[in-house]
């Protein structure tokens, strides 16, 4: 499956890096990422990641991430076939 | 150096190890028999990298622990400077949370946030990155307000159970009373949780028969009737087939690991499951729960269903713990001391609340089975990691924290060598540790596992070349001995433990000697090998 997760971090150092590291090591694959820094000290990234365990598996891990505010599940779509 | 500068004239013990991992295990130790935050100390660079072995083990067994590393001036900083290294990045998957401190005036803050963090919820390691001109720095302006982030859509009360909980909680009792087979699996949560009490008392009042993970060993009243002690790999006969019948499991504090379930597929394969933990992410993780609740143990034990009936399931418990008892005394005729039988002997000899350290491997194994605790504050042992050498430097850490009560570290002779030079710190501040080298010489559990399922072909496990361990202690100058002879275990251990002085005693062991039973990799737990050939039930 391909979801895509919308977060609201706290812009503080190593953050996305901590993001991304939970994504590789939680067996998801990086499909896209867009980041919008939001004020002083607010980041909002929308990650498309892809992966064959529940998302629960990574949602609930981010959760845990000191620096992260808020997450939302905003698309969850059958990966597309290849060719 | 402004650091330990300030300490001349600090009120705060240090204690100096000889190697920084020291340092963090004997935190470990620390923060693991008292159940509070402990905190380590490294310098930048190897210093911290140095730490970071001991930081992954407190990680994956969840033990409270505030970690302070030396950092370059922050004007030297991403320059590849003399001992710097990004240990900020180095840390992010073995913490909880990692904070590097960039102006003296968010010492204050980030410092009370790292310590918080370190038992909020689920316990575990956090990280201060602290530069150097930030030590130097004197603080004359007001302290700054460290921007803490709040979660939304995200329940940090863990002193109210919310609608959602209450709701599993509901449909727990329902699986609770249409129960004929239910079992509570017990992890290291519990304890952590302060709700060992509130355990006991569920126990008494439904007389559910309990097994435990490695680190929930001690949380079950050792005379409560149907204790049927660890499951998994080296569990014992009656937890394993007691899980593998059970209709219901009700896991409490535990994360269902593959040690614990063995073959996850046919892992209790007709039981339905209540998982109580605090941190969400274990609930669901490797086995869907038919009641998730994940709230604070402490809150959900005493709302939970207590009228339930389970006559047949009891006797058939109780059957299983009559049919596996065994004998571990030694016989008079008996030439070669057995692992087993002289942990049982210690056992015997140890004070109930007394500690007991272990390294990693068969010793270790031994000491699950045949040590008896009552609380896993006393059985301070490296699930998750499995870090050789934790057992010394946790010693001195459990010492240090509880100078009252006697603290054994079992080491195996491979695990021993890994943080020998801790020698030197038993002797410096006298600390009584008592040290029980079992030398098989061999890394024995590797070599159990190229035995019985690699053909025999033993590679690079002999370690028939050995110091003489007594000799070495003795060199740093503790009070040694050799126990060699059946004959003299008993007069041996009781030597060992009235000493008031740190004491080695080097026992030696068979090679021969595996850890029994043992369920094969990739196997379910039901079929555990004996000695000789599988047992059956």
């Amino acid at each position: 499956m391909q979801y895509q997760i919308e977060l609201q971090l706290h812009n503080q150092p190593a953050v996305l890096e901590r993001v991304l590291q939970v994504v590789r090591y939680r067996q998801f694959h990086l499909e896209g990422m867009q980041m919008q820094p939001e004020g002083q000290d607010k980041l909002t990234v929308q990650l498309k990641v892809s992966g064959q365990h529940s998302i629960n598996i990574l949602t609930s891990q981010l959760n845990k991430l000191y620096d992260l505010a808020r997450l939302t599940i905003q698309h969850e779509m059958p990966l597309k076939a290849t060719a | 150096m402004p650091l330990y500068d300030a300490m001349l004239d600090s009120p705060v013990s240090h204690y100096l190890t000889r190697h920084e991992q020291g340092a963090a295990f004997a935190a470990i130790g620390q923060a693991r028999s008292s159940n509070q935050t402990a905190v380590c100390i490294g310098t930048s660079g190897p210093g911290a990298t140095n730490l970071l072995t001991a930081v992954a083990d407190a990680k994956l067994d969840s033990v409270p622990l505030l970690v302070l590393t030396g950092q370059v001036p922050t004007s030297a900083m991403g320059s590849d400077a003399f001992q710097e290294v990004d240990v900020l990045g180095l840390s992010l998957s073995i913490t909880k949370h990692s904070f590097v401190v960039e102006r003296i005036e968010q010492l204050p803050e980030i410092l009370q946030s790292a310590w918080d963090l370190t038992i909020e919820g689920r316990p575990g390691p956090v990280l201060v990155d602290i530069p150097k001109d930030v030590f130097l720095a004197e603080l004359n302006a007001q302290p700054e307000t460290v921007s803490k982030p709040g979660k939304e859509n995200f329940n940090s009360s863990i002193n109210e159970l919310d609608n959602n909980n209450l709701q599993s909680i509901a449909i727990a009792n329902q699986l609770l009373k249409s129960s004929q087979k239910p079992v509570l699996y017990v992890g290291g949560g519990v304890v952590m949780g302060h709700a060992q009490q509130a355990l006991n008392e569920f126990l008494q009042d439904t007389g559910m028969p309990a097994v435990s993970t490695l680190k929930g060993l001690g949380t079950v009243d050792k005379d409560y009737a149907l204790n049927l002690g660890m499951l998994g790999m080296h569990g014992l006969p009656p937890a394993n087939y007691a899980v593998q019948e059970a209709d219901l499991l009700l896991v409490a504090g535990a994360r269902l690991d593959d040690r614990a379930t063995g073959k996850l597929n046919e892992f209790a394969p007709n039981a339905k499951l209540i998982h109580i933990d605090i941190d969400a992410a274990e609930i669901g993780k490797r086995r869907a729960a038919d009641a998730a609740i994940k709230a604070d143990i402490k809150q959900v034990l005493p709302k939970l269903c207590r009228e339930i009936q389970f006559a047949d399931w009891q006797a058939r418990c109780a059957n299983l713990q009559q049919q596996y008892q065994q004998n571990y005394v030694f016989s008079p005729q008996e030439q070669q001391i057995s692992g087993p039988k002289l942990l049982r002997m210690l056992s015997n000899k140890l004070n109930h609340s007394d500690i007991v350290c272990c390294d990693v491997g068969q010793h270790q194994m031994w000491v699950a089975q045949h040590i008896q605790f009552s609380s896993p504050t006393s059985h301070l042992s490296s699930g998750g990691l499995g870090t050789m050498g934790f057992g010394l430097p946790a010693a001195i850490g459990a010492q240090l924290e509880n100078p009252q009560k006697n603290v054994v570290a079992v080491c195996g002779d491979g695990s021993f060598m890994m943080n020998i030079q801790e020698l030197a710190t038993l002797n410096r501040y006298r600390i009584p540790v008592k040290i029980l080298v079992m030398d098989n010489q061999r890394l024995g559990m590797v070599k159990q596992w190229q035995e019985l399922f690699n053909e025999e072909r033993y590679s690079e496990t002999n370690l028939s070349d050995n110091p003489e361990f007594s000799k070495v202690a003795q060199a740093f100058g503790l009070e040694a001995d050799v126990l060699e002879s059946v004959a003299d275990v008993e007069a041996k251990l009781d030597w060992f433990l009235q000493s008031d002085s740190p004491s080695l005693l080097h026992v030696r062991l068979s090679s021969q000697e595996n850890v029994w039973p043992i369920v094969p990799p990739n196997t379910a737990n039901h079929n555990m090998m004996e000695e000789h050939h599988a047992i059956s039930n």
